[in-house]
């Protein structure tokens, strides 16, 4: 090795508490990206897998137009098998039938979805969806575990099976107990699986089947690890080419390819995130850098001059300090990238490991342009953050290089108008850039749909407002130093004075502190606080969202199903509430328009029936009065249509038909008009975003315009509430904007006689039930609805303690992971603070050797270092919090604002406490690790430079 | 090829020397008017009070810094207009310096740091260690060529200076105050080590001195007062 490559490696040797620093900095900050990275490939290459664990094995499911694993119509296999028996895609296909059974153990009884399986053929074609995959032989049953425990029974017991439709009944040997199926929607926990000949006979169905699983010849074609978009297209194409075989009349879906394109649209905002992390972390590293590499600069200025004198020209300096970043980077880079994958190696394991549970298996995907990635990121740090301090290497002429005390004493050309119009330039085109991005790069980015993209602009404008903010810090920052110096500056006596002076003259040294510190304070706050404030609105919402202790989604009203539900134990009130789809399963539409009593504005709206029990049921406390109050559910519960009389003919005028002529000569129209008792006016809470956009208020009129298919019925109503939020109804909101397809309350009965022509599976209802008091009552009427209700009606239950439970999960997960990542940041921070006072120390020698000359005692000299350290730290610590703690409350305030949800406020304590704690340490640190050698020094060596 | 006729220019030509520098806001006159001729193998000591302006001489003679008025040129070449890099190239082909002290890299060992001349010239590795060696065998340090400074005295520290500055065989080498950090006994064998060199390869030498001793061995002595030559003549 030449003696230029002994000099730059010996030089990282020279001072080894700070090169370990930095090879810490590097190798923590590597470690953590590139285990991310890997993590996230490993998953998404194992998710073509995995997508089998949540969507089931079949490539392809094959069922009659309309039909759902839960609403089944059967159709002819033979016909689909005739019209795919030449294609070359299609490997095999599988029958399948549904049905609804009731199973008996003794005495007891349940309702259960049956599924009925070729067992033969799921297993030649490897399309099963259960696990574990009983082998169904005749006159078995196997029954998933839940309703096992319900019904008492183990393997080997016999069941009674029978058709919800029928009194007779088989029975069946209990085969085993079924952990999980992939075959109906998760929301199904009671089920049995027969073969498909026992199934023909519970079902009575001797010929057709109600779906066909298939699976794909050449999977591995298809799917593709590396690139899961260009599996999802393949098997679109693919599966496109059978559906155009197949003709009209079936359905055809790609389970697994919905899957792995879920899966993309879920961890793409993960990688956005991810991205944007990486690169505050990788900017705090690098300032990390700079700062090592400016102290070892620093440290060298006469070294540097010597060799310059001995003929080595700029360039060569330069080359010299850049190789030694480099060789401090790539310290750094192989034990990161190696950390890194064993990182990865520890979390891919540990998912496995809840994923083997559900049959799953990642391997560790380590691809070469991760490593190569990790590598060359290690690079661009060694030379972006070394750039500035290697050129600051050879600034000084030679012979104030050489000579520590001439340093300085060359006054620089004053800059004039020259140097104003400069930043004047920078600023403006920063703010012109900003704006660029803003107008031309956000609203594309909300119109895309693209979460991923439109968090990625989001997260990118926010670290600008971040940087920007930083600078504003910056220049607030010497009030900041004079109120903590204030609080603290008694303890730094006697050199409080001196500290301060200090401060105030270093203040362009400790510029690069002060951004570092704020910025990496100001991030993890913000980061800290956003995910507080976010999980405790989202606490909130929870009851907001479920408006009452259980919410049941059901695609039809069943007649008596309120009184089944009401007579439950631990049940107070049921409310049901009826609404239109717009569109039914033939095609029709059904709008409903509501519209001022001129016809000036109209607007098309989701009308909902109330039954009178609402109020008892509802979260009534959560709802936001604009005008009226609780009266007005008082006047929807009491109305009650009066008879209805046949009403003269209205036509509509326009092509709006906005403006409807009651009491006019009867003329032909297109669409016959009734309105039962013409004159009887109905009450209604409207959303405030409608009453704003027709200009209405409470105690006016409006017409509501049912019009179904060919049908219409238009009647008046009174506007008894104007509510910005009813709690449960998601579609009452307050802006404008959101005026169309908002939510109008009306009572049962008026809503029933304006829907009258809809036909039942044009409506949905929604059930809300009140329990007693208590979380436990609450969980047991909602299992006991599921239990009871679930598989029958098709509900979907959801009861208000379980979400909150599953937000509570939500949140401390999402504190857990946001703290790991936190610990890296502010750890790189501090280890970048160490250094960067370390520079300052080492600039100020000549000064500590006149200080020590003077007579300050080590001690005190200490103190005043310690000083300056912790009221810096501290004051930037204090300004940071601040501001990330302002911009998640804004951030989380305008997404509220948009989403119309209130913002509960909340602070981080612990991580503000952690925070300014570490604070205190960095300040302290940084203090004593860079002056614990110079301040031991004589004062004579210190002045002679030979210290 | 060099013309034979011709005589070789002189080793330092400086004409009307100025060098002003800014202490705060005012203007300080280092150097007013230097008129110097030194010739090829010439031995000349340069004294005066502090602040006269000896060290703003030898650094404008070394390249390190440049006159803010007048002529200067080294072995014939005129330092006017010279970039930066050019500069850099004078100082590593016909310039040898010598500092008081902390002239060596402390991490390198005494050849790595005679070395370093010779590298930054693009020497080969094997030609530049058998250099080194011999120029450290000349200073008599041979065996103390894999010491660092921190293991060498203050002589020895010096004598690897010297070996240093004249590993590109310089035109003429520049001491400052070579001596000023040394005992009397090291003072004296670094001096005669100076004269073995100049009388016997003819190097040339500028030595930057306040100890007349020091002086008294040289062949000239250039005093300087307030900037400005006050006497140039042979040592006594």
């Amino acid at each position: 090795m030449n003696a230029a490559a002994h000099y730059v490696w010996r030089n990282l040797g020279r001072r080894r508490t700070r090169s370990l620093l930095g090879v810490l900095g590097i190798a923590l900050t590597l470690a953590l990206l590139t285990a991310i990275q890997i993590g996230l490939d490993s998953v998404s290459v194992a998710y073509t897998d995995l997508a089998a664990l949540q969507a089931g094995k079949a490539d392809v499911v094959i069922q009659a137009e309309g039909s759902s694993p839960l609403r089944p119509e059967p159709f002819f296999d033979a016909e689909v098998r005739s019209k795919l028996a030449a294609n070359p895609l299609l490997r095999g296909l599988s029958p399948r039938l549904f049905g609804i059974v009731v199973v008996g153990a003794g005495t007891t009884q349940h309702y259960a979805v049956l599924i009925g399986l070729d067992p033969r053929r799921e297993r030649q074609f490897d399309l099963s969806g259960l696990a574990p995959e009983p082998v169904l032989a005749d006159g078995m049953v196997a029954v998933s575990r839940g309703l096992v425990k319900r019904l008492g029974v183990k393997a080997g017991t016999d069941l009674t099976l029978r058709s919800a439709q029928s009194t007779e009944g088989m029975t069946l040997r209990l085969e085993a107990a079924i952990d999980r199926q992939l075959l109906l929607p998760q929301e199904v926990k009671d089920f049995v699986v027969v073969n498909e000949g026992t199934a023909r006979t519970l079902l009575n169905e001797a010929v057709q089947v109600h779906a066909l699983a298939g699976a794909l010849r050449d999977p591995t074609r298809l799917y593709d690890a590396r690139d899961l978009h260009a599996s999802v297209r393949r098997l679109k194409d693919a599966g496109e080419s059978i559906a155009a075989e197949l003709g009209t009349g079936y359905d055809l879906r790609l389970p697994k390819a919905a899957a792995i394109a879920a899966f993309q649209y879920f961890t793409s905002p993960i990688r956005a995130f991810f991205g944007v992390f990486a690169l505050l972390a990788l900017t705090i590293t690098a300032l990390l850098i700079y700062s090592i590499v400016s102290v070892a600069v620093e440290e060298r200025i006469r070294e540097y001059a010597i060799l310059r004198t001995l003929g080595g020209r700029r360039r060569d300096i330069v080359r010299l300090v850049l190789a030694e970043s480099l060789l401090l980077c790539g310290s750094g880079v192989v034990p990161g990238v190696l950390g890194g994958v064993v990182l990865a190696k520890i979390g891919v394991r540990v998912t496995e490991k809840i994923l083997r549970a559900e049959g799953g298996q990642i391997s560790l995907h380590v691809s070469l342009l991760t490593l190569g990635l990790a590598a060359g990121i290690g690079v661009l740090l060694a030379v972006g953050s070394a750039l500035i301090p290697a050129v600051q290497a050879v600034r000084w002429r030679i012979v104030d290089g050489l000579d520590p005390l001439r340093r300085g004493q060359v006054a620089e050309l004053p800059r004039g108008g020259e140097g104003g119009q400069r930043s004047l330039l920078f600023l403006g085109s920063a703010l012109t850039a900003l704006s660029g991005v803003v107008f031309f790069v956000l609203p594309p980015a909300f119109l895309s749909g693209n979460p991923s993209l439109i968090g990625t602009v989001v997260l990118c404008l926010l670290l600008t407002i971040l940087l920007g903010l930083t600078l504003v810090a910056i220049g607030l920052l010497p009030w900041a130093e004079r109120a903590v110096l204030a609080v603290v500056g008694r303890w730094f006596a006697p050199v409080t004075e001196l500290a301060a002076r200090n401060l105030v003259r270093h203040r362009r040294r400790n510029t690069t502190t002060a951004v570092m510190f704020i910025l990496s304070v100001s991030w993890v706050i913000f980061i800290a606080s956003l995910a507080a404030l976010f999980s405790r609105t989202s606490l909130a919402l929870v009851e907001h969202f479920n408006g009452a202790d259980i919410r049941i989604q059901a695609e039809a009203s069943s007649p008596g199903i309120k009184g089944e539900l009401a007579g439950l134990p631990g049940v107070e009130a049921v409310a049901e509430v009826k609404y239109l789809r717009g569109r039914s399963q033939a095609g029709i539409a059904y709008d409903v328009v509501i519209a001022d009593l001129v016809g000036l504005k109209q607007l098309w709206v989701v009308p909902f029936g109330a039954d009178p029990d609402l109020a008892r049921a509802l979260y009534l406390e959560r709802v936001k009065y604009v005008e009226g109050g609780p009266e007005a559910w008082v006047r929807l519960a009491e109305f009650a249509p009066k008879e209805p009389v046949p009403s003269p003919v209205s036509a509509p005028t326009g092509d709006t038909g906005a403006v409807v002529i009651e009491n006019a000569l009867p003329a032909p129209a297109a669409a016959p008009v009734a309105t039962g008792r013409g004159d009887e006016v109905f009450p209604v809470i409207l959303s405030e975003s409608v009453a704003r956009y027709l200009d209405v208020q409470r105690g006016d009129l409006v017409r509501l315009s049912f019009r179904l298919g060919a049908e219409r019925r238009d009647r008046r109503c009174r506007v008894e509430a104007v509510c910005g939020a009813v709690p449960g109804f998601d579609n009452f909101r307050s802006r404008v904007a959101h005026a169309v397809g908002s939510g109008v309350l009306m009572p049962m009965a008026a809503f029933d006689a304006m829907a009258r022509p809809a036909p039942l599976e044009a409506m949905q209802t929604r059930l809300l039930v009140r329990t007693k008091p208590g979380e436990s009552v609450q969980r047991a009427v909602a299992q006991k609805i599921r239990d009871d209700f679930d598989v029958r009606h098709r509900f979907g239950v959801k009861s208000t303690v379980e979400r909150k439970v599953e937000a509570q999960r939500l949140y401390w997960a999402t504190q857990i992971l946001f703290g790991l990542l936190l610990a890296v940041a502010i750890v790189i921070a501090v280890f970048a603070l160490i250094a960067s006072m370390a520079t300052s120390v080492i600039e100020r020698r000549w000064e500590i050797g006149v200080l020590k000359a003077l007579g300050l005692r080590q001690s005190q000299l200490f103190r005043m270092f310690l000083g300056e350290a912790v009221v810096l730290t501290l004051a930037t610590g204090l300004v940071g919090g601040a501001i990330g703690f302002s911009l998640a409350y804004l951030f989380v305030l305008q997404a509220a604002a948009l989403m119309e949800v209130p913002v509960v406020f909340t602070l981080p304590y612990l991580t503000f406490a952690a925070t300014f704690g570490l604070s205190l340490v960095a300040g302290a640190l940084a203090a004593h690790l860079p002056t614990r050698r110079l301040l031991q020094r004589p004062a004579a060596e210190i002045l002679r430079g030979t210290a | 090829m060099p013309d034979p006729a011709t005589p070789p220019p002189p080793a330092v030509r400086a004409e009307n020397l100025h060098k002003s520098y800014l202490l705060g806001a005012t203007a300080i006159g280092a150097l007013r008017g230097v008129d110097l001729t030194i010739q090829r193998g010439e031995f000349v000591a340069l004294m005066g009070p502090s602040g006269c302006g000896k060290t703003t001489l030898l650094n404008l003679i070394g390249a390190t810094d440049l006159p803010s008025r007048g002529r200067l040129a080294i072995d014939g070449v005129d330092l006017a207009g010279l970039s930066d890099d050019a500069l850099a190239d004078l100082r590593r082909d016909r310039i040898g310096i010598v500092f008081q002290f902390h002239n060596l890299i402390p991490t390198l060992t005494a050849r790595e740091n005679v070395e370093i001349p010779l590298q930054f010239k693009g020497v080969g590795a094997a030609d530049r260690r058998r250099r080194a060696e011999a120029l450290l065998e000349r200073v008599g340090l041979k065996d103390r060529a894999d010491h660092q400074p921190a293991e060498l005295s203050g002589g020895e520290q010096q004598r690897v200076s010297i070996a240093r500055a004249l590993a590109n065989q310089p035109a003429l080498v520049l001491l400052d105050e070579p001596t000023g950090d040394l005992d009397s006994a090291t003072g004296r064998e670094i001096i005669g080590l100076l004269l073995d060199l100049n009388a016997r390869e003819k190097v040339t030498l500028v030595i930057a001195t306040h100890d007349a001793s020091v002086a008294a061995r040289s062949s000239r002595i250039v005093r300087l007062r307030d900037g400005r030559l006050e006497s140039d003549g042979p040592a006594a």
